[in-house]
């Protein structure tokens, strides 16, 4: 698997976005788990490990290009970091889907994520890689507007934009470009800012003990 | 058409029955209240004394149901926890009996 193609400019500016975007995954995962205290509920628990993973990911990104862009690490380092940044990506997105179908058998999700493995494996491109989370972005989006069309709550269509923002984001880091890297990084961004202010919406709403 | 409700408005629906009955309710009551069928009624009353929101009390041949902390901290957060499921659209729907 072959990494980025950062513009020069950009460097810096990429390990800083994505130090953002582990905080705001890390914190959603937090509040997902405090949730799952009070109300036991599979989706909950489900939601906190899946964001806690995405936030592991972006942490492991952020070794990654800090790594690549001070050449600092052999090929062999890379290849491994990038392998476990995929694998946890992958898993924490997998674990989100999860939570949005309301599944409770693990034997479902061992079998979606080894037909996945096995075929970014085979394939070994990051591409294949982003489009898989794209059509997984997607497919919570397609949720979330689900939702929205049932209950019409504001705070719902703006998670379903972060969704689909997240969507575009995949797609166009699965063209190897340095301007899609960068529009790519800002449109996750939007996402995560967006859910974060959701999830500031909803925390008007507890109460303290 | 009669509106679905989401699997945690019936456990507040539960909870709410045994709180307005002062803590403590017999199990023809949650029935009563909760507009759940007896399997289903059962189901529920199993995870909820599983999740630790609700205790089982038998007295002879009664069965009584009370509230624990964790319930009443359900109860009193209820607000906060569907606000979350539903702006995030995690609620999942159950289906009326």
């Amino acid at each position: 698997m072959n990494i980025h193609i950062c513009p020069t400019w950009f460097r810096g500016i990429d390990i800083f976005l994505e130090l953002i975007f582990v905080i705001i995954t890390a914190v959603l995962s937090y509040q997902a788990y405090k949730l799952n205290k009070l109300c036991k509920a599979q989706e909950c628990s489900s939601l906190s490990w899946g964001f806690g993973l995405l936030s592991a990911s972006y942490a492991i990104q952020l070794i990654m290009n800090a790594l690549a862009h001070t050449q600092s690490a052999t090929i062999l380092t890379l290849q491994i970091i990038l392998g476990l940044y995929v694998a946890t990506h992958l898993v924490g997105l997998l674990l989100l889907a999860m939570a949005y179908t309301h599944l409770k058998k693990q034997s479902y999700f061992i079998l979606i994520f080894s037909i996945i493995s096995v075929g970014l494996v085979i394939t070994s491109t990051l591409t294949h890689f982003y489009l898989v989370s794209a059509i997984i972005f997607g497919f919570l989006a397609t949720h979330t507007i689900q939702s929205y069309r049932k209950n019409t709550r504001t705070k719902t269509l703006i998670v379903s934009i972060a969704f689909m923002l997240l969507t575009a984001g995949s797609i166009l880091l699965s063209v190897t470009d340095g301007i899609t890297y960068t529009i790519a990084h800002v449109l996750v961004l939007s996402a995560y800012i967006l859910l974060l202010r959701t999830l500031v919406w909803v925390k008007r709403y507890e109460k303290k003990a | 058409m009669k509106k679905k409700r989401d699997r945690l408005q019936v456990i507040h629906d539960i909870l709410k029955a045994i709180a307005a009955k002062n803590g403590t309710i017999r199990p023809t009551h949650i029935l009563y209240k909760s507009n759940l069928s007896h399997q289903m009624m059962e189901e529920y009353l199993g995870e909820l004394i599983g999740n630790g929101f609700v205790v089982e009390i038998k007295k002879e041949d009664r069965r009584t149901y009370a509230l624990t902390e964790k319930g009443f901290k359900y109860l009193s957060q209820y607000k906060y926890i569907s606000e979350f499921m539903d702006s995030f659209g995690l609620a999942e729907e159950v289906k009326p009996i």
